[in-house]
């Protein structure tokens, strides 16, 4: 029986039209929030391996009280139990600081085999927190996990994907692995477990629930970066998909990129 | 004014999402008013047909020119003004070349105690609101928030002799002998009464809560009778609304799945069972969860009747997480372009056949029945999906070959006159433009063609704008249409 834990984050749910025109800064205000698309198939990976091999799976999210949002989504997906740290000296972590959060929340519920994190958030994008959470826990971890071959009674053996080549490992448990997108297709959420997601109950943790409640060990204050400035990367609108001849879609694509007099582009 | 001439770089102008082939001798692309009446009045000295185009995302070559000049609109693209008519309310002045894409972004961008929205929501983002209005595209969301012309409070419209007339909601134009609400005459009109260089639109409140919901059946039949009973019950508690109710078969499904590597938007979409025949998409806008989820509540109970497993239903909330099932319904009509767009190129007399028709008078069960009957009896293929909430299905035919879309064609005007007899309308939301123009005219309603033509007459005498769409300038004959 496996126990699981997955870090999920809410981030918002931004594109171009989101940002001010002028300074290009993101515009949060009444931005809607999702939960990070990264750790969609982390939620799925934890799933399926509860399917597969029995246990739970717990999600555990840093945030303001917004944040059950994705703790009710996750429910909705089928995880087991949820656990919000939502804590006015968690605001304006950095990496070290959410780490540490994450660990103190993690150790806080209990004993975990496997901690699964998504590669990355679309918000922060460092990829970094998984890795520093396996550090504060002192537990071995990989990143770029795409896919997961076995689960042995105290051992898990996944592959791991490089710029070239791909890696075969075995972590003992416990462990924690980063996923990658392509590990699997997220489920999506069914209308009965969604419909029991409100009446689930999400443990709300604060700093005086942690073993260490020094609040200048979290948030801003325990927090060595400052984030200067976010912002997205300019999408392009129309997708245009031409299905030909090889010979023929070259100039059908032409056609398509050559700019045009008098034409405006968005 | 700058009128250039079509040369092969523009040969994507001569065509749009139906497939159909056009000509054309030159074509412009007007920054402002100015821009728009100087080069019509110079195409009006030279007697040169124009056509309007938009986003050319239109299904019956509406925007696909016989000859003469293209004009496209998609430069004149910007927010004119705003006006907050009070808390819940807006009145946004837009050009029509502006996206529905651009249009979201730029309501967005308002600052207003409550977030907005333009409540039609026709699927391709890339669509102008130019045409949009030109058409009365609605979008799935009809079923709640109704036509589009109700969402549009002014135009401002290029008249025959280059002036802007604005068009006020309410005002009333004598039409021969016909008195009938000029607003509503434009809206719709499809570009035949000229050009819109403004269009302000009606915001309304942004619903807060939005919940959307796709049921599986694996019997086609309990899927219809399904969306038959939620459309009797009309599922409606005080704080939200069913706002949406779509039909999707399988053959659909299978469109969509086939392209899903080409479809960035639905490539993280699992997989629909095999032995799903048909689906059910709903959405619920509300502005207290707990309305929401009461309805909800009833869908659940309603899909378990009709043997639908709840515990395989798809249910999202929050307008981003909605969209994913939004682009799989998107996916559907852009999987049929695809199609014919690969079976055009095999067979160059193939273009886009789907009807556009809705019944008043009917369940979808012995609708989709009939059509199925029709379907198998020629041994074609085809798809069918779309609003299920007002009966109006987009029966999609998918063409093998010449002969079998000639087929098409015929079963689609035995429909046609179908609908007509059965007082139902022939074109609701894609307009007639020139693929569905003979359909219109032979079963359209007499006393509508007579007042466009007489309109036209009136406010186009040359007819130089769109020619070619909706009406035909040499048939004047009185044997056209259904008598009334």
């Amino acid at each position: 029986m496996l126990r699981i834990a997955v870090c999920i984050k809410q981030v918002p749910a931004y594109d171009e039209g989101t940002m001010d025109p002028e300074t290009g800064l993101l515009q949060r205000g009444g931005l809607e929030a999702v939960m990070n698309p990264y750790d969609l198939p982390a939620v799925e990976s934890a799933l399926q391996l509860r399917e597969r091999y029995g246990g739970t799976v717990d999600v555990f999210t840093m945030g303001p009280e917004k944040a059950r949002e994705v703790i009710i989504q996750a429910y909705s997906m089928g995880v087991d139990n949820g656990y919000l740290l939502a804590d006015q000296a968690f605001a304006g972590a950095d990496v070290l600081a959410t780490s540490y959060t994450l660990y103190q929340g993690i150790n806080a519920a209990g004993q975990y085999d496997l901690i699964i994190c998504g590669r990355q958030t679309t918000d922060g994008d460092t990829a970094q927190v998984g890795g520093a959470l396996a550090r504060w826990q002192d537990i071995p971890h990989a990143n770029w996990i795409t896919s997961i071959h076995e689960v042995g009674k105290d051992y898990l053996i996944v592959s791991q994907a490089f710029e070239h080549e791909r890696a075969r490992i075995k972590l003992p448990f416990p462990c924690l692995i980063a996923v990658e997108r392509e590990i699997c297709t997220p489920r999506m959420p069914t209308l009965t477990l969604r419909l029991q997601a409100k009446k689930k109950s999400i443990t709300h943790l604060r700093v005086s629930d942690l073993a260490d409640s020094h609040k200048e060990h979290y948030g801003q204050k325990g927090s060595p970066t400052q984030v200067e400035r976010i912002y997205p990367a300019k999408t392009p609108g129309k997708e245009t998909v031409v299905q030909t001849d090889p010979g023929l879609a070259v100039e059908e694509i032409l056609n398509l990129v050559r700019p045009r007099d008098g034409e405006t582009h968005g | 004014m700058n009128i250039l001439p079509i040369l092969p770089t523009y040969s994507e102008y001569l065509s749009d999402e139906s497939q159909l082939a056009g000509n054309a001798q030159s074509i412009s692309f007007p920054a402002d008013e100015d821009e728009l009446r100087e080069t019509y009045l110079a195409m009006k000295e030279e007697r040169t047909p124009l056509t309007i185009q938009g986003g050319r995302t239109g299904i019956v070559g509406g925007a696909v020119p016989q000859s003469g000049h293209v004009i496209n609109l998609t430069g004149m693209n910007r927010i004119v003004r705003f006006e907050q008519t009070d808390e819940e309310h807006g009145l946004l002045t837009v050009q029509p070349g502006i996206t529905l894409f651009e249009l979201e972004r730029e309501i967005r961008r308002l600052k207003v105690p409550k977030p907005l929205f333009w409540p039609p929501d026709p699927t391709e983002p890339t669509a102008t609101v130019g045409g949009i209005v030109s058409c009365g595209s609605k979008g799935c969301s009809s079923y709640l928030y109704g036509e589009t012309v109700d969402h549009v409070e002014a135009v401002r419209w290029l008249s025959s002799d280059g002036e802007y007339i604005t068009v006020q909601r309410g005002e009333q134009v004598r039409v021969g002998t016909d008195e009938t609400e000029l607003l509503e005459l434009l809206v719709g009109s499809e570009g035949i009464f000229g050009p819109l260089s403004e269009i302000t639109l009606r915001l309304a409140v942004r619903p807060q809560e939005i919940w959307g919901i796709c049921f599986f059946f694996e019997g086609k039949q309990d899927a219809l009778q399904f969306a038959d009973d939620v459309n009797h019950k009309e599922l409606t508690t005080t704080g939200a609304d069913l706002a949406l109710l779509e039909y999707i078969d399988r053959r659909s499904i299978d469109l969509v799945e086939s392209n899903k590597e080409v479809m960035t938007k639905i490539s993280a979409l699992p997989d629909i069972s095999k032995k799903a025949a048909a689906m059910i998409y709903m959405e619920i806008h509300g502005w207290q969860e707990e309305a929401v989820e009461e309805i909800a509540e009833s869908l659940l109970e309603l899909g378990s009747e009709h043997r639908s497993d709840p515990d395989q239903a798809w249910a999202l909330s929050g307008e981003s997480e909605v969209e994913k099932i939004r682009d799989f319904r998107h996916a559907v009509p852009e999987s049929v372009n695809l199609f014919i767009q690969q079976a055009h190129q095999k067979e160059p007399g193939i273009t886009k056949i789907a009807t556009d028709m809705s019944l008043s008078h009917a369940n979808l069960t012995d609708v989709v029945s009939s059509y199925e009957q029709d379907i198998r009896k020629h041994n074609l293929d085809a798809c069918i999906f779309g609003h299920a909430g007002d009966l109006h299905l987009h029966v999609n035919l998918l063409p093998h070959s010449q002969e079998q879309y000639e087929l098409g064609r015929e079963l689609v005007d035995k429909w046609a006159q179908e609908t007509s007899e059965g007082e139902g309308c022939l074109v609701s939301e894609h307009g007639a433009g020139k693929l569905r123009r003979d359909m219109f005219l032979t079963f359209g309603r007499h006393n509508h063609i007579r007042v466009l033509k007489q309109f036209k007459q009136e406010q186009d005498p040359l007819w130089l704008w769109n020619q070619g769409d909706v009406l035909l300038q040499e048939s004047e004959s009185s044997d056209e249409g259904k008598e009334e």
